[in-house]
């Protein structure tokens, strides 16, 4: 028979023995927790790293595509402007004698021709193909989600356009990289976990509004970057705009930010 | 004895998603955990102590001991920040 003493001393032990394990639970709970945040550390280290490799990518596509451009500028156009240059030198100077030679003024006249249909040629390979094929509304949904894909959360394109609208090359490819280098800015600069994008005519203006929920621009803050920054990627907005007769309006509100781009179709 | 079992549980559950609580709730939260799950052992056998006067004087004083222990903690812990 176990005696009141000893029935105690088993039920001390007891609750020393419970006191030690509610311990060792509380200990293990926080290596747990440690495990956990290190690997959350490692996860957006690996997504940190993604994403440079994806900007490194990008950069050298356009190192690419310009030393290309810059490639066919020199050896098809600049040779051929070259010539007809050598040629107009040599036409004045015959000029100054009083000879005139139809002849190599009909070669130089050919010579700037064929620069400028290799000036036609170049500009062509430049716009996107895939916009040039499918238009101005597949080819915005197809770049966005080619951009923000695995980097947000969501990206939703809504078109509200009539299948019927024609929407001259110059504003569609305007709008393209208008909208490419919105989103490009959006997800350096704003960090958004959603994106809405939206094109729809409204009477005779075509706008495109992009809508996220990341750090918001207002238009007195465009107006001042504009003005002090020398960002390559604001100058070309603005220059494409102008190219359109557009603008941009930037709207911050509490919980979001909205960007809209607005030309109209007249133009 | 249900009410210690469920509070523990409860803790236990807390302090497993301790990252969604204030840094500085997290030490209260162990405590109370480590207490309840005690108090649960304690419970179990509390009808026994309750009808044996000599078996309660000899395991009452050192679960009150317990009690003024965690007490303490609490105090310190809570006096602590406001001395500083």
């Amino acid at each position: 028979m176990v005696t009141p003493k000893e029935l105690a001393v088993l039920i001390i032990i007891g609750m020393f023995f419970i006191l030690l394990l509610s311990t060792g639970i509380v200990m293990l709970v926080r290596k747990n927790n440690k495990i956990q945040d290190l690997s959350n550390k490692l996860l957006k280290e690996e997504q940190a790293n993604k994403e440079i490799e994806k900007l490194q990518v990008a950069l050298e596509t356009q190192e690419t595509e310009r030393s290309q451009i810059a490639r066919m500028l020199h050896d098809e156009v600049g040779a051929i402007l070259s010539i007809a240059q050598k040629n107009i030198l040599i036409i004045q100077k015959q000029a100054k004698i009083g000879v005139f030679e139809h002849k190599s003024i009909e070669m130089t006249r050919d010579f700037i021709q064929e620069s400028i249909n290799q000036l036609r040629q170049i500009n062509k390979g430049l716009i996107p193909h895939y916009l040039l094929k499918f238009g101005l509304v597949k080819a915005l949904e197809r770049m966005g989600k080619q951009k923000t894909d695995g980097l947000i959360d969501s990206y939703v394109f809504n078109a509200q356009i009539a299948q019927n609208l024609v929407i001259s090359d110059q504003v569609m490819t305007q709008y393209f990289y208008i909208a490419s280098e919105l989103i490009t800015n959006l997800l350096k600069h704003s960090f958004p976990t959603s994106i809405n994008m939206k094109l729809y005519v409204e009477g005779n203006q075509l706008k495109l509004q992009l809508k996220h929920d990341g750090i918001a621009l207002s238009q007195r803050d465009y107006i001042a970057l504009s003005k002090e920054s020398e960002n390559l990627g604001l100058e070309n907005i603005r220059y494409r705009l102008s190219m359109i007769n557009g603008e941009i309006l930037f709207n911050r509100t509490k919980t979001s930010g909205i960007i809209e781009i607005i030309t109209n179709l007249n133009n | 004895m249900f009410y210690n079992f469920i509070v523990s549980s409860l803790l236990l559950s807390l302090l497993m998603k301790s990252n969604k609580i204030d840094r500085f709730s997290v030490p209260i939260v162990k405590a109370l955990f480590v207490f309840h799950s005690v108090s649960f052992f304690y419970s179990l056998f509390e009808t026994f102590f309750r009808i044996n006067s000599e078996l309660m004087a000899i395991v009452y004083p050192v679960f009150l001991l317990f009690i003024l222990s965690l007490n303490l903690f609490y105090t310190f812990y809570l006096w602590s920040p406001r001395k500083n």
